[in-house]
C-alpha cells in the first residue's frame, strides 16, 4: 500500500471480520481460563455459566461470521473478492474462514459428546479427554483460522498496514501459547513441577514450535517476543481479575474454603527464551533451517531451564504470596499443607542430565517444525 | 399331609404372592426431620462424580417454607460444608420437594435435608453410598449423530489441507497449475493418513478410558451362609468372602425398583440431565436374563473395607427407621412414575 506525496497517511482499517475472529479467539481463551478458574473455586457448574458462554461465544462468533464471509464471498463478492479465496466444495472464502468455520464445527461435535461422556463415566476432573480434546481442537481451529486470515493480508500488505497485521499475527499467536500452557496445566502449570524433567520435556516439545513460526511468518521487529509477551499479559490479567471476585465452593467436600476466584499460576518465562529465538532467526535469515533449528532447540532449553528453575523458586517463598504473582491459590477440593510450598515429584522425576538432552531433542524436533510450519505460513496470500 | 408340608406349601405360597427388589443404587428413607415426618429418596446416578437426584416428600400436612438439601462427605478433615441447596416444590405437588447435588468423590456421605416451617426447624441425616455402577450405553441416534458430524469433520479438515497446499499460497487471482493441483492431491492423501492414524489413536484412548471405568464398578458381594451345629443351638454364619470379577455389563438403567415418589425433575441448576428410566420393568428383566458371575475372586483388603462402610450407615438408617416408627408406602407392579410424579396408568398410591 502505497500513499501519495503530501496526504498524511492513513490509518489501515482491519476488516471487520478479523476483527470479529481476533475477538472470537480471545473469547474463546479468556472462557476456558474463567472456566477452569471457575472449577476450582465454585465446582458446581451449569451450561449457562459466564465461561462456558465466553467460550461459546467466540465459536458462535466465528462460525457465523466466517459463514456469512463464505456466502457473501461466493455468492455476492466482486471479483477480486474471490480472487483472494480458495475453493472449498464450489464455495469461495479465504483459507482461514474454512478453518474458523472448521474450527465452530468441530465445537459443536464435542457437546453433545462431552454430555454424553459425564452421564457415562461422571464429570471429568482432568483437563484431557476424547471430548475436550475435540472442544480443544475446535478452538485452536479458531484461532487458526483468525491467524491465517491475518497472516494473508500481512503477506498481501506493505508500510503501516503490514506492521497492524504482523502486530495481530503475534497476538494470536500469544493465544496459541496460552492453549498449550493450559493444555498442560498439570505438567507444565504450576512452579511447584519445575524441578522435574518431564515439566522441560513438556515445554521444550511444545511451545518452540509455536515461537518459531511466528519468528519465521510475523513481520515485526521482535515476532516471537512479542507472542511470548501477549501470553504473559493474558496470563497477567486474568490472574489480576479474577482474584477480585468473591466466590465460595459449592460442592462438598470443601477442605479449602476459598473466599475468591482462584487465579491461575502465574505464566511462565517465556519471554526470555522468546528474545533469543528472535535474536538467532534475525541473524540466521531464511536459510540452514537444520542448522538453525538445532542452535534454536538449545537455546530453547537453555535459557527457558535457566530462567524457570530460579524464578519457580521464588514463586514459592513468601514474597510471591501476593495480588501481584497470585501464587499459592488453591482448589477448594484441595488438602493444604506443607505441599504447597515444595517441588513436587523431584524424586522419582528428577531433573538430569539425560532428561534434560530428551528435552533439547523435542526442542529441536520442535523447532524445526516450527520453521517449516513458519515458512508455510510466510507465504499464504489468501 | 403333615404339619412340615402343610408348613412349607404355605412358605411357598408366600414367595409367589410377595416380589422384592434387589441391588437398587438408591437410597430410601422415612422418619421424621424434627416435627416433620418425610420420605426422601436419594436417586444415585451411577456414576462418580455424578449428580444425585433428591425427592422430599412430606407425609403430614404442615405449613413448610423452605427444604435445604446439603451433601455432607464423611472426612474429618472437610474444612467447611457449601451452602445447602434450596429443594425446588415440584409444580402442582405441595408436599413433593426435588433438587440434584453433585457427588464429587466415591465413598460415604451423608445428605443432610433441614425442612423450615411454621413448627421450627428439623433436620434429618440421609447416609448415602457414592459408587460407580454401570456406565451409560451411546444411544444409536446420538452415535448416528457424532458419526456424521466425525465424517464432516475429515472431509472438511482433508479438504482444507488440499486448499491449503493447491490454492493459499498462490497471489490472488492465479490459478494452480497441474502440478500444485497433483501436490494437493498428495496432500490430502497424506493428511487423510494422519487423520486416521489420529482417529484410531481417538479409538484406542476411548477404550482405555472405557476399560478404566468399567474395572472399577461397584460389584456385588458374595455371601456365604452356613448353619454349623445341631440340636437346640445351632449356630449362623455369614461371610462376605468374593466379590464378582465378571466383566461389568453396559448398564444402559440401573436397575431401580419402582419408586414410591416421583424421579425428581431438575432443580435449574444441573448440568446435566441425568435422565430416569421411564419404567423399571424391562430392565428389571434385562437384570434376571444376564448370566451369572463367569468367575469369582477373593475378596481384597479394599472390598472388605468398603462392605464394613456399606453396612455401618445401613444399620444407622435401620436404627433411625426404627425409631421413627415409619412405613415404606408401596406402589402396585405394573405401575410407574412420571418425571412429574404421576404414578402412570394408575393412581398414586400414597
Amino acid at each position: 500500500m502505497t500513499v501519495a506525496s503530501g496526504v498524511p497517511p492513513r490509518a489501515p482499517t482491519v476488516p471487520w471480520h478479523v476483527s470479529a475472529l481476533v475477538l472470537a479467539s480471545t473469547s474463546a481463551v479468556v472462557g476456558v481460563i474463567w472456566d477452569i478458574s471457575w472449577h476450582r473455586t465454585i465446582g458446581r457448574d451449569t451450561f449457562w455459566t459466564p465461561a462456558h458462554l465466553a467460550i461459546y461465544l467466540g465459536g458462535v462468533l466465528a462460525g457465523v461470521t466466517c459463514g456469512w464471509l463464505a456466502l457473501r464471498t461466493t455468492f455476492a463478492g466482486a471479483p477480486e473478492q474471490r480472487a483472494t479465496g480458495v475453493t472449498f466444495w464450489g464455495f469461495r472464502a479465504p483459507l482461514g474462514a474454512w478453518v474458523a468455520i472448521w474450527g465452530t464445527i468441530a465445537m459443536i461435535t464435542s457437546g453433545p459428546l462431552d454430555n454424553w461422556w459425564h452421564n457415562a463415566y461422571g464429570l471429568d476432573v482432568k483437563v484431557l479427554s476424547p471430548p475436550h480434546v475435540i472442544l480443544a481442537a475446535g478452538t485452536w481451529g479458531i484461532k487458526l483460522g483468525a491467524l491465517l486470515l491475518v497472516l494473508a493480508l500481512q503477506n498481501r500488505e506493505v508500510g503501516a498496514a503490514r506492521r497492524v497485521y504482523g502486530l495481530l499475527v503475534a497476538y494470536v499467536a500469544g493465544i496459541l501459547l496460552q492453549d498449550i500452557a493450559i493444555m498442560g496445566i498439570e505438567q507444565i502449570g504450576f512452579p511447584n513441577s519445575a524441578h522435574t524433567s518431564l515439566y522441560y520435556k513438556v515445554a521444550a516439545g511444545a511451545f518452540p514450535l509455536i515461537l518459531v513460526a511466528t519468528a519465521r511468518a510475523c513481520r515485526l521487529q521482535w515476532p516471537a517476543t512479542s507472542a511470548a509477551a501477549a501470553y504473559m499479559a493474558i496470563s497477567l490479567v486474568m490472574i489480576w481479575v479474577l482474584q477480585l471476585f468473591p466466590a465460595t465452593p459449592k460442592l462438598a467436600p470443601v477442605f479449602n474454603p476459598v473466599t475468591h476466584m482462584v487465579a491461575p499460576p502465574f505464566p511462565l518465562l517465556l519471554v526470555v527464551p522468546a528474545v533469543a529465538v528472535d535474536l538467532l532467526m534475525r541473524r540466521a535469515g531464511p536459510h540452514h533451517d537444520w542448522t538453525i533449528s538445532v542452535l534454536l532447540g538449545l537455546a530453547f532449553v537453555a535459557l527457558f531451564f535457566v530462567a524457570q528453575w530460579f524464578f519457580t523458586e521464588f514463586l514459592l517463598t513468601a514474597h510471591a504470596r501476593n495480588f501481584l504473582f497470585g501464587v499459592d491459590q488453591w482448589d477448594y477440593s484441595s488438602r493444604l499443607g506443607p505441599w504447597r510450598y515444595r517441588f513436587w515429584n523431584i524424586r522419582a522425576d528428577p531433573v538430569t542430565a539425560r532428561g534434560l538432552a530428551i528435552a533439547a531433542g523435542l526442542a529441536v524436533a520442535s523447532a524445526r517444525l516450527g520453521l517449516w510450519l513458519g515458512n508455510g505460513m510466510a507465504r499464504v496470500k489468501r | 399331609m403333615s404339619r412340615a408340608r402343610g408348613r412349607l406349601l404355605v412358605v411357598a405360597a408366600i414367595t409367589l404372592a410377595t416380589w422384592a427388589h434387589v441391588g437398587s443404587p438408591d437410597t430410601y428413607f422415612e422418619g421424621a426431620a424434627g416435627p416433620y415426618p418425610v420420605r426422601i429418596i436419594v436417586r444415585n446416578p451411577g456414576v462418580v462424580p455424578g449428580l444425585v437426584q433428591i425427592s422430599v416428600r412430606l407425609l403430614a400436612p404442615r405449613s413448610v417454607q423452605r427444604v435445604l438439601v446439603l451433601p455432607v462427605y464423611w472426612d474429618p478433615m472437610t474444612a467447611a460444608p457449601p451452602p445447602p441447596d434450596v429443594a425446588q416444590r415440584v409444580p402442582g405437588d405441595a408436599t413433593l420437594y426435588s433438587a440434584a447435588l453433585w457427588l464429587m468423590r466415591d465413598g460415604s456421605y451423608s445428605v443432610r435435608v433441614t425442612v423450615e416451617g411454621s413448627e421450627g426447624t428439623g433436620v434429618v441425616l440421609v447416609p448415602v453410598m457414592a459408587v460407580a455402577t454401570g456406565r451409560l450405553p451411546l444411544a444409536k441416534s446420538l452415535a448416528a449423530g457424532l458419526v456424521a458430524l466425525g465424517a464432516l469433520l475429515l472431509a472438511g479438515a482433508i479438504t482444507i489441507v488440499g486448499a491449503a497446499v493447491r490454492e493459499s499460497v498462490l497471489e490472488p487471482g492465479v490459478a494452480p497449475d497441474g502440478r500444485r493441483i497433483w501436490r494437493a492431491r498428495l496432500a490430502m492423501a497424506a493428511g487423510a493418513a494422519l487423520l486416521a492414524f489420529a482417529s484410531l489413536g481417538g479409538r484406542a484412548w476411548w477404550n482405555g478410558v472405557d476399560a478404566a471405568y468399567r474395572s472399577g464398578l461397584y460389584r456385588p458381594f458374595h455371601a456365604t451362609a452356613t448353619v454349623r451345629g445341631t440340636g437346640a443351638r445351632p449356630v449362623l454364619r455369614l461371610a462376605i468372602d468374593r466379590v464378582d470379577q465378571s466383566p461389568a455389563p453396559v448398564d444402559a438403567a440401573r436397575p431401580r425398583p419402582r419408586s414410591p415418589d416421583a424421579p425428581v425433575p431438575r432443580a435449574g441448576f444441573g448440568p446435566r440431565c441425568v435422565c430416569p428410566p421411564a419404567s423399571p420393568a424391562p430392565r428389571l428383566g434385562d437384570v434376571r436374563s444376564r448370566p451369572a458371575p463367569a468367575a469369582a475372586g477373593r475378596l481384597s483388603r479394599l472390598r472388605r473395607h468398603r462392605a464394613r462402610e456399606r453396612v455401618r450407615p445401613n444399620a444407622a438408617h435401620e436404627r433411625r427407621r426404627g425409631a421413627a416408627g415409619g412405613r415404606m408406602a408401596a406402589v402396585r407392579p405394573g405401575r410407574c412414575l412420571d418425571r412429574n410424579g404421576e404414578e402412570g396408568g394408575g393412581k398414586r398410591e400414597d
